[in-house]
């Protein structure tokens, strides 16, 4: 894995596990303790999926996987089966990113909603399967609405802040590869 | 795994794909664990929650009082939102004291009648007020309590207080009950402490005037009236009000029961009146026949001093 020849890249790496835990610690803060009525983005989801189809080198499945099981296990979630979906969601994303390279960013937002709706759709049959008590309707649907709602607003920032952009086609790294 | 190099990424895809199936089966094993042995996994869980979120402590105190810093903020600015907010709450609450003032009266209301003492003669029917006259004109109440019960027409009515009128009307399980305020009610009072000999006449207001005053001066707002007993209806003594004088000058009552909330009544059932028949039996000092006795009572006292004189001596013996 210790690939020498694109510096930037596990500096990507830190930064995608950076943001991941800086969004779960938001989210543990203590600030409310009432039970919503509606649910927010599921922002991790929302980066992994814009890096991806920005950056697929820097995000190896490893450390999605990593990420997504750590999330599991803080936010109460069933653990090891949102993972797996995410980690099958981003690889399913990862085949198509080269694919995408010349889309609009509306198709690409198309492809990424799509997606998180299977995903999620995915999800709560498990659950159903498994005998594992799912989660308010309501709630999930407002979460999948406010999470595709939220997925231009992570691309924009992770454009500001980490110059992520999707590649051109053809495009190369400072070392002449093919990204 | 994951490799994405120049060289080999063909190469590379089923290797990619092989470690995309391992972990993905990792995971379904992790889930699948939790599934079956949910306790020791989320002892698992428990103890990685309890790794990570003290490690995170250092930053989440700061940010989150920070951020209930910026909401006390926001919440200054909403001050005037909360103000009439709570504001809105206090009416309603005082609607509650209200109702719980309300609730309070008839308690007390209900209790008086448990307590109430009169005249041992008099002796009571407590009904409930099934309706109203029904009409503006008419103030009488209609009580769950009639013939049946005894009820005969022209007993006085009472609530836990004061006189409420009298009964007009008996019907088998029913009866009517014509309020002191009816224009057809009159009751003769008299007013405390004076004296003075008054009637109540119902004029279809809230406090009737006192009419037909021996002497209004002696009269003044605020004495208590009782009813007097005069033409037999009613018992003597039954508190009907105060005193008090109008606009014009005009003396009236205003009663003692509360004749917004009329729920409870008691008839009292009175006694006849006594009658006197006779006019000429002189109630005069016993015969001198009847007198001896008083002579024989009077030797007790007598025979008490020489008791009283022997003790002295007693103790003079002693002594």
């Amino acid at each position: 894995m210790a690939d020498s020849e694109f510096p930037g890249r596990w500096v990507l790496t830190l930064g995608y596990v950076t943001v991941c835990a800086a969004l779960m610690f938001t989210r543990l803060l203590p600030l409310d303790s009432l039970p919503p009525s509606w649910a927010g983005p599921d922002l991790v989801i929302c980066v992994t999926m814009a890096w991806m189809l920005r950056r697929p080198d820097s995000v190896p499945m490893i450390v999605i996987a990593a990420v997504a099981l750590m999330a599991d296990f803080l936010f109460q979630r069933p653990p090891g089966l949102w993972a797996a979906i995410t980690l099958g969601l981003s690889d399913f994303l990862r085949r198509r990113e080269e694919g995408l390279r010349d889309a609009p960013f509306p198709i690409e937002w198309g492809v990424v909603s799509l997606a998180f709706v299977i995903s999620k759709v995915l999800y709560r049959v498990m659950q159903t399967l498994f005998v594992v008590p799912n989660e308010p309707l309501g709630l999930t649907l407002t979460q999948i609405v406010v999470t595709i709602a939220a997925y231009p607003l992570v691309v924009l920032t992770l454009n500001t802040v980490f110059k992520l952009r999707r590649a051109a086609p053809g495009e190369v790294d400072s070392l002449g590869h093919k990204r | 795994m994951a490799k994405h190099g120049n060289n080999g990424e063909d190469y590379y895809a089923p290797l990619r794909r092989l470690g995309l199936a391992v972990l993905i089966l990792l995971l379904s094993a992790i889930f699948l664990v939790w599934r079956v042995d949910s306790p020791r996994v989320e002892r698992f869980r428990m103890a990685v929650i309890d790794r990570v979120v003290p490690s995170m402590d250092w930053a989440m105190a700061p940010v989150t009082a920070t951020v209930e810093l910026f909401r006390d903020l926001q919440s200054y600015r909403r001050l005037t939102e909360q103000n009439t907010e709570l504001r809105r709450e206090l009416q309603q609450m005082k609607a509650w004291k209200e109702a719980a003032l309300q609730l309070e009266q008839e308690n007390a209301r209900l209790l008086d009648l448990n307590n109430m003492r009169l005249d041992p003669a008099l002796t009571k029917i407590s009904g409930e007020v099934l309706a109203d006259s029904g009409s503006p004109f008419r103030q009488s109440v209609l009580l769950n309590v009639g013939a049946r019960d005894g009820i005969v027409d022209g007993w006085a009515t009472m609530d836990g207080i004061g006189l409420v009128g009298r009964i007009a009307g008996v019907g088998e399980r029913t009866s009517r009950v014509i309020l002191l305020t009816d224009t057809n009610s009159r009751v003769p009072v008299s007013v405390q402490p004076s004296g003075q000999r008054a009637m109540i006449v119902g004029d279809n207001t809230p406090a009737p005037p006192l009419e037909f005053i021996e002497n209004s001066d002696l009269v003044r707002p605020g004495d208590r009236v009782v009813s007097s007993g005069d033409g037999g209806v009613f018992p003597a003594g039954l508190l009907v009000g105060q005193v008090a004088q109008d606009r014009n000058g005009r003396l009236r009552v205003r009663l003692a029961a509360d004749y917004e909330r009329l729920k409870f009544l008691k008839v009292l059932r009175s006694q006849p009146a006594e009658d006197i028949g006779t006019h000429g039996g002189l109630v005069a000092p016993l015969t001198s026949s009847e007198g001896f006795p008083d002579a024989v009572d009077l030797g007790v006292p007598v025979e008490a001093p020489e008791l009283s004189t022997g003790a002295p001596e007693a103790n003079a013996n002693g002594g």
